[in-house]
């Protein structure tokens, strides 16, 4: 019943009101009286009626943010429950700095995490604490930086940080520091990024001012960095000193990328869309940025730059005022800082232009101050690091041994790669036992020893139980007292020649390998030490469950030197955990994952679903998932002009109706590459030959197939691409796994590997497919 | 006060979609809106870490090939049913290893006994609090400010106005147009 505007409205229509439960149409009329009606205002405020909804929300909004955290109505009824086993560690700490005493000991939730083992504090900083951790599955250190909880603390921070995290995973480059992922566990976040031995520039720099072709390398290493990510739609906001870390091998990195358009602390003005913005740091800040921080584009990160180069050569930050708002004043408005005594002519007016108020004036692309830069970097190696405190007459020998590449030389052949020992230093003793496969490495003056395994590329530090894995392409530079007395490098072998007639591209590219190690019916803990044992630079390419069988066992072949995939490729097995959430519809965690690998397993009710998951990632591919067979010729189209073209194609989990054309599937998908692929859906097991000889005689070969459903129903997805190199392969169904077996050997021995396996079937009438392609191309 | 038009899409017609012809973006709010929710459960009734993903999957993709089975016989029902489709996976899951769970799933199974009334709860006050979190953009920080310490923080319309800056009428307006966004929202879904 519509009210008219005089009429006050009854007590149970305004409390109805108020609750927000009339409908619009009866709803306007009350809006509008009590617009002018005082009396009804009051009545109103004074209604405080009990409402499920509001005690519901009430209850809710004292909870933690995604409403999952511990409550007493959970507890009561003798549930255990893990989301309160942090609450000792995150309670308290909602802003401001942590209270004393919680770093002595890593958050409770890192402790009993089954991914990551805290090793020990690294540092901290404005936005948490800094963790080395044990990946524990792989034995791969990896830093953690548990996020201040304070810092995620408006609504929807944690999705944004963790959108912002997979986002800069993607980033990857020698100058930065990688992003692997953002975890959660017991309402403590953090991110996983790759652990860098060694110490931050500021570290460096406080000890005094850098050489400048020495400093000028630092800056230049990050410029490189620092434009990759540019190129990549990042800007950094906050690069300083504290934010670049000096690797072993001397070059520098670039810290905490995505990371800084998350440090809501408050301290930071809100933007439109409501995303708080970080400041960046009053000694580092462009003037752009601190009048306004969503103003800060790829130049004003040159400008930070320029203030971190300006602070390795002068040993001061350039504007050392007593205050924030004096050292903002002066970045906005004050002349150019003090001139650094004695800096060549050079590299002052490089540092002068990064400093330019207008960013106008600076140059353009981190790029381009990398190359002004890089022509400020002679002398080479010998200024590398500054010199150390020594008399005169050492540095000059020093210098003079290093631009001889002087030293001692050690050299082991293994079969795949050879590793040397180089040093200079008089009180290093190097000893070769069991003809090498063991090094023993003494350093006369600390009493310290080290152990090098040259089998397995790793380095134990004497009476220590952590050792390290030999960096693949890096060198491993020992240092006493911050000079290098030991440099360890691993040199593979020159890859055998490869036809590169034009650009390498898609599946000729993956299959420029040099080698393949495989294994066979291993068991996932047995599968997990294969893949932690394999030697660097080996990937995973395909991962066969064989059914039926107690426990699950596993067919794996690791391919070497897969050139479409970058060196620095991630690469995690997934069984009593997995990285991030993997929905069937997460696209974005799903694109992060990139290359990945599922395979079945059975559980004891004989239903086979995939259990479990390698994911190697790349950051530049894609997974589609989950979508009905009906849609796939759709989404093929869709992909084509996306320039995606599709490299695996794995089933779901979790469709009872196994078999069924209608079971949900994925697809991997990678960049097209130019590459005229085809793609055919439900090709049944007799046309299969027919496709295949066909694309023989039109010059294709397939770059992905795989069963869809089992038994006689299945059927083929089949892609065939180009195959300019001329390589062989060969297709063969319906193996035993003896004989698969027994295959294998032969066509490894025929230089061909696996391109792609399923298996097909389950208990004993398993069988298993497999196309095998060669893998040095035919000359 | 409101920044953007009405856009309610109330979650009973989302319901309906998903039964008829779900769209992708239906999809990802099944997913957005339950994932989280249905893992949480899946750990509390012993779900090891490494299998919760899929069985949050495996239910979920059971939600979509059935929900147009699914009746919607008043508020809490969808809640109810999804429990009862948790409680069967997770028993099956834990038959075929035959281990225990940590609760006993015939009762979360069933509605009128303690665990299922106290998870329950739980589902209202994840998805309320989800449900605030999605609205919040939608209203200007003063409005967002009255209501928030009307409704959560228990003050009077009085007080809320006064804190936020706002005429007293603005203050019961406040509360009374997030709440009805808020029950758009949540409409079918709690009870």
């Amino acid at each position: 019943m519509p009210l008219a505007a005089t009429e006050h409205p009854t007590d149970s229509t305004l409390t109805e009101f108020v609750l927000g439960k009339l409908p619009d149409e009866t709803g306007r009329p009350v809006e509008r009286h009590l617009a002018g009606c005082p009396t009804c205002q009051a009545r109103a405020a004074a209604a405080r009626p009990a409402d499920t909804l509001v005690a519901l929300l009430a209850a809710a909004g004292t909870r933690g943010e995604d409403g999952l955290s511990a409550t007493a109505s959970v507890s009561a009824v003798g549930t255990p429950d893990e989301f309160a086993s942090t609450q000792n560690w995150t309670g308290g700490a909602s802003d401001g700095p942590a209270p004393a005493g919680e770093d002595d000991s890593p958050p409770a939730a890192l402790v009993s995490h089954p991914r990551y083992r805290p090793v020990r504090q690294l540092g901290r900083g404005g936005m948490g604490v800094v963790w080395l951790a044990e990946y524990a599955m792989m034995g791969r250190r990896v830093a953690l930086k548990v996020i201040r909880p304070g810092l995620l603390a408006r609504p929807g921070a944690v999705e944004r940080f963790r959108r912002e995290v997979h986002a800069a995973a993607q980033l990857n480059h020698p100058h930065i520091a990688t992003a692997y992922d953002a975890d959660e566990a017991g309402g403590v976040h953090f991110l996983v990024m790759e652990y860098v031995p060694g110490e931050t520039l500021l570290a460096e720099v406080r000890r005094g001012p850098l050489a400048p072709a020495a400093a000028c390398r630092a800056a230049r290493d990050a410029a490189r960095g620092v434009a990759h990510a540019h190129a990549a739609g990042f800007v950094h906001r906050d690069v300083k000193p504290s934010n670049l870390i000096r690797a072993a091998d001397g070059s520098v990195k670039v810290l905490d990328f995505g990371l800084a358009g998350r440090a809501d602390a408050g301290s930071g003005p809100d933007d439109p869309s409501g995303r708080a913005v970080v400041m960046g740091t009053p000694d580092y800040v462009a003037p752009e940025q601190a009048t306004d921080a969503s103003a800060a584009d790829a130049r004003s990160d040159i400008y930070s730059l320029g203030c971190t180069l300006y602070h390795l050569l002068a040993g001061r930050v350039p504007y050392p005022a007593a205050s924030a708002a004096e050292k903002l004043g002066a970045h906005r408005a004050a002349a150019a800082p003090a001139p650094v005594a004695g800096l060549p002519a050079g590299v002052a007016a490089v540092l002068a232009r990064m400093l330019a108020k207008n960013p106008a004036d600076r140059y353009q692309t981190a790029g381009e101050a990398a190359d002004a830069l890089d022509n400020c970097c002679d002398p080479p190696e010998a200024a590398r690091r500054r010199l150390p405190r020594r008399s005169a007459a050492a540095a000059g020998l020093f210098a003079a041994a290093a631009v001889l590449a002087l030293g001692v030389v050690y050299k082991v052949e293994r079969d795949r790669e050879v590793v040397t020992v180089e040093t200079d230093d008089p009180d290093i003793e190097v000893v070769m036992k069991r003809n090498g496969d063991l090094v023993r490495i003494v350093d006369a003056k600390t009493k310290q020893a080290w152990d090098l395994d040259t089998h397995k590329m790793r380095l134990t530090p004497g009476g220590g139980e952590l050792s390290i894995d030999l960096p693949g392409r890096e060198p491993l530079v020992i240092r006493r007292a911050g000079d290098a007395t030991l440099t360890i490098r691993r040199t593979p072998p020159a890859a055998p020649a490869v036809v590169t007639t034009g650009v390498p591209v898609g599946p000729a590219a993956l299959l420029a390998v040099t080698d393949f190690r495989e294994a066979h019916g291993v068991n996932p803990a047995g599968l997990r030490r294969w893949l932690a044992g394999l030697p660097p630079g080996f990937r995973p390419v395909e991962l066969t469950a064989r059914v039926a069988a107690l426990p699950p066992l596993f067919d794996a072949v690791a391919v070497r030197d897969a050139r479409d995939l970058p060196a620095e490729a991630h690469l995690e097995l997934v069984n009593a955990d997995r990285p991030g959430p993997y929905h069937l519809t997460d696209f974005h965690a799903m694109a992060k994952a990139g290359w990945a690998l599922r395979a079945s397993c059975p559980y004891d009710d004989g239903a086979d679903r995939p259990r479990h998951h390698v994911w190697v990632r790349d950051g530049g591919r894609w997974v589609a998932n989950g979508f009905p067979q009906a849609e796939a010729q759709d989404r093929v189209a869709r992909w084509r002009q996306d320039q995606l073209r599709p490299t695996k194609l794995y089933l779901n989990a979790a469709d009872p109706g196994r078999g069924k054309p209608d079971r949900p599937f994925g697809v991997l998908l990678a960049d097209d590459d130019g590459l005229p692929w085809e793609f055919t859906l439900e090709v049944s097991p007799a046309e299969l030959p027919v496709k295949l000889a066909d694309a023989r005689a039109r010059g294709r070969m397939p770059d992905c197939l795989a069963a869809v459903g089992a038994g006689p129903d299945r059927t083929y997805a089949l892609s065939v691409v180009p195959n300019p190199h001329g390589l062989a392969w060969e297709w063969q169904s319906g193996l035993t796994a003896a004989a698969y077996e027994a295959t294998l050997a032969a066509q490894k021995t025929a230089r061909r590997r696996p391109l792609a396996v399923a298996s097909e079937g389950a208990g004993a009438a398993a069988r298993y497919a497999a196309l095998w392609v060669e893998y040095s191309p035919a000359k | 006060m409101r920044r953007k038009g009405p856009q309610v899409d109330t979650s009973v017609s989302w319901l309906g979609r998903l039964a008829a012809s779900p769209t992708a973006a239906d999809w990802q709010r099944l997913v957005d809106a339950y994932g989280p929710l249905l893992a949480a459960w899946a750990g509390r009734a012993g779900v090891p870490a490494a299998d919760r993903d899929d069985l949050v999957q495996e239910v979920l993709v059971v939600v979509v090939r059935r929900v147009g089975e699914f009746e919607h016989r008043g508020p809490g029902a969808f809640r109810a049913w999804l429990r009862c489709i948790v409680a069967n996976h997770v028993r099956a899951l834990f038959r075929a290893r035959r281990v225990a769970a940590w609760v006993d799933l015939d009762q979360l199974g069933r509605d009128d006994t303690t665990l299922a009334r106290a998870w329950d709860r739980e589902h209202d006050e994840y998805l309320a609090a989800r449900a605030v979190r999605l609205v919040q953009g939608d209203f200007a920080p003063a409005t967002w400010l009255a209501f928030h310490r009307q409704v959560v923080g228990g003050r009077s319309a009085g007080e809320a106005a006064a804190e936020a800056g706002l005429s007293l009428n603005a203050a019961i307006l406040a509360k009374s147009r997030v709440l009805k966004r808020l029950q758009a929202e949540l409409c079918g879904l709690v009870e």
